[in-house]
């Protein structure tokens, strides 16, 4: 093999891919080469780099709390609730984040299905409320699109199920 | 010449713990049982969390897109198939999520500002010079390589496993981490040289 062909394998043979033959033709170019065994040494570095700058990280402990609430609440009946509780003068925001809401589970209904189906080039069918959670995320802007800021950080979800509907802290009668 | 010779071929222990068949049946368990999911979660969150932050760069919308990750699997437990790899299944769902979410993200940014694609907001927990400039290159390349490069170089995943994860094959698995790797190590380079990223 040549240069070319030996530096084409050295990521299979940095992450210990390749098979017993192959990879004692690249040791042996490798102790003979010092252009190759640089850019060997030189990915190794930078992977180095990486992983010891970038390690795992935990979500913070409230995600799990967050998490176990929407799923306990995901078949409530939101939207009767929410005309119970008088919220007509929300009006049309309301209205907004409802439609936002049905689109929302719609579209994520048939993301599953393409998930399950395992295709992985599916189109961007990714839930709509994470359009208004983009780089504006936490920032303390005015804008009118800054949908998370307005809803004090809570998704549609929890609106309709905390206005409305048992939460899992009245459940546990609190 | 020593070095580098010496220091490759052998796997070194995974970020995450191997996928043992026990996750599997714990799963069945927490489709109804929230103290199984709970459990589950335990398990998960690390691996899940940490690729989906590296993928998006930014903590707040990695736990946004985190939740959203947990209530697809959750909603599709009962629908778990015994022989397939569970962790495997869990990071395609976590995979899609964040892809799709950057999709959106650029089409977004582009349509409403008309200009490029954003850097993802800064994090409002410290870190280091170091670790902003990697993340920096981490998120100009493109998300399908940027995810195998996290898959592959930074969580040591063996590739038949990163080939479940993606639904790729072997053969482009390892053409494309290379790949990723090449298109990480140009602005790497760059970076130690002192130059801009
Ligand atoms: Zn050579």
């Amino acid at each position: 093999m040549n240069c070319k062909e030996i530096q084409n394998e050295l990521s299979a043979y940095l992450d210990g891919e390749l098979d017993p033959a192959m990879e004692e033709g690249i040791e042996s170019h490798l102790a003979a080469c010092i252009v190759c065994h640089r850019e060997a040494d030189n990915y190794k570095q930078m992977d180095d780099d990486f992983r010891r700058n970038l390690p795992p990280v935990d979500p913070s402990p409230a995600v799990l709390v967050r998490s176990l609430e929407r799923i306990s609440h995901r078949a409530a009946p939101g939207v009767r609730n929410l005309w119970r509780a008088g919220w007509a003068v929300i009006g049309a925001a309301a209205i907004t984040i409802l439609l936002m809401f049905g689109a929302h589970q719609w579209r994520e209904y048939h993301e599953e299905q393409a998930i399950l189906q395992r295709i992985d080039s599916y189109s961007a069918r990714v839930p709509i409320r994470n359009v208004f959670s983009l780089s504006r995320y936490d920032n303390k802007s005015r804008d009118p699109f800054d949908y998370r800021s307005n809803l004090a950080g809570r998704s549609p979800f929890q609106i309709v199920t905390y206005k409305g509907g048992p939460t899992a802290a009245s459940q546990r009668g609190e | 010449m020593g070095g580098v010779t010496s220091g490759a071929a052998v796997k070194q222990a995974p970020e995450a713990p191997p996928i043992e068949s026990s996750l599997g049946a714990l799963a069945r368990r927490a489709a109804h049982d929230e103290q199984a999911f709970r459990e589950l979660y335990d398990r998960m969150k690390r691996p899940l969390y940490t690729f989906i932050y590296r993928m998006v760069g930014h903590m707040g919308e990695a736990e946004e897109l985190f939740q959203d990750t947990l209530l697809k699997i959750h909603r599709n437990l009962g629908r778990l198939d015994d022989r397939d790899s569970f962790l495997a299944w869990c990071y395609s769902i976590a995979r899609n999520t964040a892809i799709s979410h950057l999709r959106r993200r650029k089409a977004i940014t582009e349509s409403i500002d008309d200009r490029p694609e954003l850097e993802a907001p800064p994090n409002s927990h410290e870190e280091t010079e170091v670790q902003l400039d990697l993340r920096k290159i981490l998120m100009q390349i493109p998300p399908r390589y940027r995810s195998l490069f996290i898959l592959g170089v930074l969580e040591q995943r063996e590739y038949q496993e990163i080939s479940r994860m993606t639904g790729k094959s072997l053969a482009s698995v390892k053409i494309d981490i290379h790949r990723a790797r090449q298109m990480v190590r140009e602005r790497w380079e760059r970076l130690r040289k002192g130059g801009k990223l």
